[in-house]
């Protein structure tokens, strides 16, 4: 990433302005042609910096009101095989394994659903299970949400890798 | 708070599309209205009321964090007694490194997200957390990722239930 990528994306971070021509206005304010922005952008998502360009949707806002962290404990050896059939289901939007604690911690597979009721998410959770052959596992369905924001942003200073 | 807006089909079809396949052309609102079959304006000014009304939180770019940051983080769970989770949350919500903090249903009630520059200053954060809610280190469970199997967040609209309760023909 150059300095006018670093630009681009922190101008865009938190959301294009809703205008006739949103990247014509961004390509103003940063100095350079409608064109370029576009190819940066299209050329950031290539490589990979930019996973997705699109909208951000409040879950709960549009109706998915039962979400719910699932920490299940599956066996070393099959960690990497059942990430992987987690993963592979449209209904799981994060999958992570996680260190344990021994003796305090012990479920190192995460996964997050988001569903219309509490209903949804049993009937996924089980069908999860399942199909990864998983029996051990932790439903810790969400209560108040006490703060959400954007975790991963460029910001103004060096802190950031260079790519 | 957001008041009561009632989507109709077409809203949700738009949210589903710029969610999906926002286009990166000049013309972003003839490409949406021309996939959907409405006008360039009537796509705009549909956006922008469902941004306005809360169904949007932004259009933007999802930064893969590998590639554009090398900040530390961690997944932090805490045991906080009866009656004293929203003070509790508060004092962690306050911390700029913290961006989700979620109540759940289970004994570690409390669960947020802390990002720092390296782990002796994720570390740092952890103990001035314990020490300001005056909650012992034996009721935090931190847990950094080992792999990273998936991140795509992303949802299937739902017209019959979602959003509102009324409005949805």
């Amino acid at each position: 990433m150059d300095a006018i990528d670093r630009a681009i994306v922190m101008r865009v971070q938190d959301g294009i302005p809703l205008v006739d021509h949103p990247f014509a206005d961004v390509a103003r304010e940063i100095g350079i042609p409608e064109q370029e922005i576009l190819a940066r952008i299209e050329r950031l998502r290539n490589e990979g910096v930019i996973r997705r360009f699109g909208a951000r949707i409040n879950n709960r806002r549009c109706g998915f009101t039962a979400n719910a962290m699932i920490a299940w404990k599956v066996p070393e050896e099959r960690v990497e095989e059942v990430g992987g059939l987690f993963a592979g289901n449209p209904g799981v939007t994060h999958c992570y394994e996680r260190k344990i604690i021994p003796g305090r911690w012990e479920h190192n597979v995460f996964t997050m659903v988001h569903c219309q009721s509490e209903n949804d998410v049993n009937h996924l959770v089980e069908q999860l299970a399942n199909m990864a052959g998983v029996p051990d596992y932790l439903v810790l369905i969400s209560g108040e949400e006490f703060k959400r924001t954007v975790s991963v942003r460029i910001t103004g200073d060096t802190e950031k890798a260079e790519v | 708070m957001t008041g009561q807006v009632s989507l109709d089909r077409m809203d949700w079809r738009i949210l589903q599309l710029v969610q999906d396949e926002f286009p990166l052309l000049p013309l972003v609102w003839d490409a949406v209205g021309t996939r959907l079959g409405i006008s360039a304006q009537d796509a705009l000014l549909r956006v922008r009321r469902l941004q306005e009304a809360g169904f949007i939180r932004s259009i933007a770019p999802v930064l893969e964090s590998a590639l554009v940051t090398s900040r530390s983080s961690t997944l932090i769970g805490v045991r906080v007694p009866a009656g004293r989770l929203r003070e509790v949350a508060a004092i962690i919500s306050a911390y700029p490194g913290v961006s989700h903090n979620y109540e759940r249903h289970h004994e570690f009630n409390l669960w947020f997200t802390l990002s720092a520059p390296d782990t002796e200053a994720l570390d740092a954060i952890l103990l001035e957390i314990q020490k300001k809610t005056r909650i012992g280190a034996d009721a935090f469970l931190d847990l950094p990722i080992r792999r990273k199997f998936k991140i795509d967040v992303r949802y299937t609209m739902d017209p019959g239930r979602g959003g509102t309760h009324h409005g949805c023909d």
